[in-house]
């Protein structure tokens, strides 16, 4: 007797120890609440965060609802408020918004940006020309300034990319006012972004009705935050659940203190191994950690009711369903998807050190199963009747479904379904897309450096002529040496001369062109500012393999640049997809391995008995594909789920497989209701991605019910 | 030194459904020509129609301006989006048409002495125009006169 005390004393002290190193650790190391760190990092998606460090993807946008005066009194206050934040680096809403290093550009190298005309003029051709010109100048219609520095116009207007305007005024057409601020923090970096989120919405208080702001940089800030709520609410409540349902099932207050200690032990232990083998972990492993974790208390149910601990036995059939989760789960922790590697190594070191107390240190403890009759026990030998159903009407069922269900199965490709779906900014996003992207789609220009980018832009610019890149706004030195040349080479000082000389015949006043082409003749050389260019949207990116700009193309300009391998569209909807696309396939092969090991375990361990236990991963695997079939879509979530649900239907399979005994029943049938309230209370969360593991659940959990009505082979009472 | 930003005027068009006469003097060619002519504004365009000394109809909608000359049955279409001096432009007409300056601050200091507004440009538009003047009588616009940077002037009023 004091043996046992002695045994549960030691046990406690040295629970409690681990479990304060890795609360401390825990505290020390956050986990991550942004889900996108969870996602998968393939080529494809590094090419979209390649994207979102440059700078014409970090933006603020601001509308203001209406064109009445208020609304442009209220923009323009709204611009000065957001230029004095320290998250935003500059504000534009008017033409006159033109930032000063961008007007020195234009003016050092208008003769190299705008496009010239160098055709050589007769002096009678330049006579003709100023002719027409006055004839323009004095007829009715629109006022032209007469530029005296190009009257010919020999040097046509460089083109910019242009948002809707209206009255020199950036507007959302048909909306309103849209102010359009560059700001600091790039969407990845989540400390900036929650600052800029806090100063704009302090900023914008006074002003928020009848506006709507926008940045991507929001989404990961207002999702963490909304995520991080619900995974607290969650992982609360599933531990409310679980305390009533273990109080209710077990009447042992003192091992429940023991099994709780357990469970929060491997949980927490399990998080910290997982994080020293991923840095970045989701905070989503949290919500179904505590559920996964929880699950381990099967184990003690299996090996408690059924006498173990009181007869010092060993239970293989416990033990094989242990080997079986294991390896499922294990061979989940291959997959190329953070948020599954994740939660499955989370999953399978937590099971497995809840297994080991379990299994090799409770006996020690002496904690014993009454033996006095009980109401319930009743209950489970007349439940014991009904399993009248022969294993193979479940096997040809299950076949049946599967293949009924295949036909109608999607994969739901889109990854940001998985993500809080921010209905707000969802709708804020899509009401600004009409003033930035319009029709075009933004492509990466690759190169090893930036004469060679600023070639390849000049390629690009052949082929798509309509697009917006690096050369509308600057030029290579190849380019830069041949325009200086031909303007060298052309007769400006003789150009002039006839002006001067025919104006006047031309109807003009003498002398008034003395100065044209004059800046010419002492043309210094082209000069690249890369500060200027990125406020022009034309930004050089230096990277580990070179450097890359940004383009902007019409979207059938897209063909004519397919054979250039260094262009590189970026379409996030299109790149996501693929990378999911990607996931699934992976998924699918570990998938098969996992599966096709199961079976040879279950086989092995229970021979003849086979087809009953196999009826626990088909049944409920074919139920939930039923149910994959009929919502429309499935994700990759769900199949993560499907999978644990085959993985602890095995457990059970093997378990009662032996032969059914009310116990083994009231195990089983305890451990279902573990099951619901740490999964299937998922259900209840709002992000896609925690929901959909506890819809799997739920289905998974009624399928496995339903197998209690399956004839056993063998009945030992 | 180019200025990049070159403001173009549609003179005479500052009057919804007026009628309206402009004089306008180049410096360069030291020349006056008198323009008459008649404006109209609706919520999703303008038109200004010249009838003397020539014929042309100018439509702007949306983002596109379409200049016809009435008698040589030709007309030229200009992207509006590529013109921000033009933009600019109708942000000038329609504020001057509501009576609402608010518009106009964005470019312009606005002072107000009697029925007349002063307004002294910044920013680019200061390269193109020197000063702006506004006579109102009776709560509509009398008189306005632009003058340029190159010496012309414009001078417009209603009838």
């Amino acid at each position: 007797m004091k043996l046992k005390h002695f045994e549960r004393l030691r046990f406690l002290l040295v629970a409690l120890v681990f479990i304060a190193i890795g609360i401390t650790l825990f505290v020390k190391y956050p986990l991550q609440s942004d889900i996108s760190k969870a996602l998968p990092e393939d080529k494809t998606t590094g090419i979209l965060s390649l994207y979102n460090q440059f700078d014409s993807s970090k933006k603020l946008l601001v509308l203001v609802e209406g064109f009445t005066p208020q609304s442009l009194e209220k923009a323009n206050t709204i611009k000065e408020k957001l230029s004095q934040l320290s998250q935003v680096e500059s504000v534009y809403f008017g033409t006159s918004d033109i930032d000063p290093k961008v007007r020195d550009y234009l003016a050092k190298n208008w003769y190299y940006l705008s496009d010239f005309n160098a055709t050589v003029l007769s002096r009678d051709e330049v006579k003709h020309r100023l002719m027409a010109l006055s004839a323009k100048m004095l007829e009715g219609g629109a006022y032209t300034p007469l530029d005296t520095t190009d009257p010919l116009g020999l040097f046509e207007n460089p083109s910019f990319m242009q948002g809707a305007q209206k009255d020199g005024m950036m507007i959302v057409p048909n909306k309103g006012y849209c102010v359009i601020a560059s700001i600091r923090p790039s969407v990845g970096d989540m400390e900036g972004s929650r600052k800029l989120y806090d100063e704009v919405n302090t900023a914008l208080a006074p002003y928020k009705e009848g506006i709507v702001v926008f940045s991507p940089n929001f989404y990961s800030v207002e999702n963490s935050a909304y995520i991080q709520s619900d995974v607290e609410k969650i992982t609360a409540l599933t531990i409310v659940m679980l305390l009533g349902v273990y109080f209710f099932l077990l009447r042992n207050k003192v091992m429940l203190v023991f099994s709780l200690s357990t469970l929060f032990l491997s949980g927490l232990m399990a998080i910290l191994a997982v994080k020293l083998i991923f840095v970045d972990v989701s905070m989503l492993v949290v919500a179904f950690g505590a559920g996964i974790a929880t699950i381990a208390e099967d184990y003690l149910f299996m090996l408690f009711l059924n006498d173990d601990y009181k007869k010092h036995r060993f239970n293989w059939a416990v033990f094989w369903g242990f080997v079986a989760t294991e390896v499922g789960l294990g061979s989940l922790t291959f997959i190329d998807f953070p948020l599954i590697s994740q939660l499955a190594l989370f999953a399978f070191i937590s099971l497995a050190l809840s297994y080991l107390i379990f299994a090799f240190i409770f006996p020690r403890l002496a904690f014993y199963h009454e033996d006095t009759p009980q109401k319930s026990d009743l209950f489970f030998e007349k439940l014991r009747n009904f399993r009248r159903i022969p294993p193979s009407v479940f096997t040809v069922l299950s076949l049946l479904l599967v293949a009924l269900s295949m036909s109608h199965l999607t994969f739901d490709s889109n990854f940001r379904h998985l993500d809080y779906q921010n209905r707000p900014l969802l709708k804020a996003e899509k009401l600004f897309e009409e003033t930035l992207g319009e029709d075009r789609i933004p492509i990466l220009i690759e190169a090893k450096n930036r004469e060679e980018l600023l070639k390849r832009a000049e390629i690009l610019k052949e082929h798509a002529p309509s697009s917006y890149s690096l050369a509308n706004m600057a030029l290579s030195g190849a380019k830069s040496t041949q325009r200086l040349a031909q303007i060298r080479s052309y007769d400006f000082a003789s150009l002039r001369q006839n002006l001067e000389e025919t104006s006047v015949e031309a109807g003009f006043r003498n002398g008034i062109f003395k100065n044209a082409y004059l800046p010419l003749q002492e043309l210094s050389s082209y000069t690249l500012d890369t500060g200027a260019l990125r406020v022009l949207g034309s930004e050089i990116l230096t990277t580990p393999k070179g450097v890359m700009s940004l383009a902007y193309i019409k979207t059938d300009e897209l063909k004519a640049l397919a054979s250039y391998p260094f262009l590189i569209p970026i379409d996030a909807k299109e790149i996501l997809s693929h990378s999911a696309t990607n996931a699934l396939k992976e998924f699918t092969t570990i998938f098969a391995i996992g599966f096709s090991l199961l079976l040879i375990i279950i086989i092995a361990v229970t021979r003849r008995r086979a087809l009953y236990a196999l009826n626990f991963l088909f049944f409920p695997m074919s139920i939930i594909l039923v149910m994959f079939a009929i919502s429309g879509s499935f994700n990759l979530m769900h199949l993560f789920a499907l999978f644990l649900m085959m993985v602890y239907g095995i457990d059970y399979g093997i378990y009662l497989s032996r032969g059914e005994i009310s116990n083994s029943m009231r195990a089983v049938i305890y451990s279902c209701l573990t099951t619901f309230a740490g999964f299937g209370i998922l259900i209840l969360s709002d992000v896609p991605a925690v929901h959909s593991i506890g819809e799997v659940t739920i289905v998974g959990i009624i399928a496995i019910m339903m197998l209690f009505f399956q004839k056993g082979e063998q009945c030992r009472v | 030194m180019r200025v990049w930003l070159v403001l173009i005027f549609l003179v005479g068009s500052l009057w919804a459904k007026g009628e309206f006469t402009e004089k306008r003097y180049i410096y360069a060619l030291d020349k006056t020509t008198i323009f008459k002519g008649s404006i109209l504004i609706t919520d999703d365009s303008t038109i200004v129609r010249y009838t003397s000394p020539e014929k042309k109809v100018l439509t702007q909608t949306g983002k596109t301006l379409i200049i016809e000359d009435v008698e040589a049955k030709t007309s030229q279409t200009i992207d509006l989006s590529k013109r921000i001096d033009m933009s600019l432009y109708f942000s000038f007409m329609r504020s001057i048409n509501k009576k609402d300056f608010t518009g106009l601050k964005t470019y312009f200091e606005v002072n107000k002495d009697g029925n007349t507004y002063h307004l002294s440009p910044k920013s680019d538009v200061k390269r193109a125009i020197a000063k702006m003047e506004i006579t109102m009588q009776n709560d509509e616009m009398k008189r306005m006169v632009i003058y340029f940077t190159n010496e012309d002037i414009i001078e417009i009023e209603t009838l």
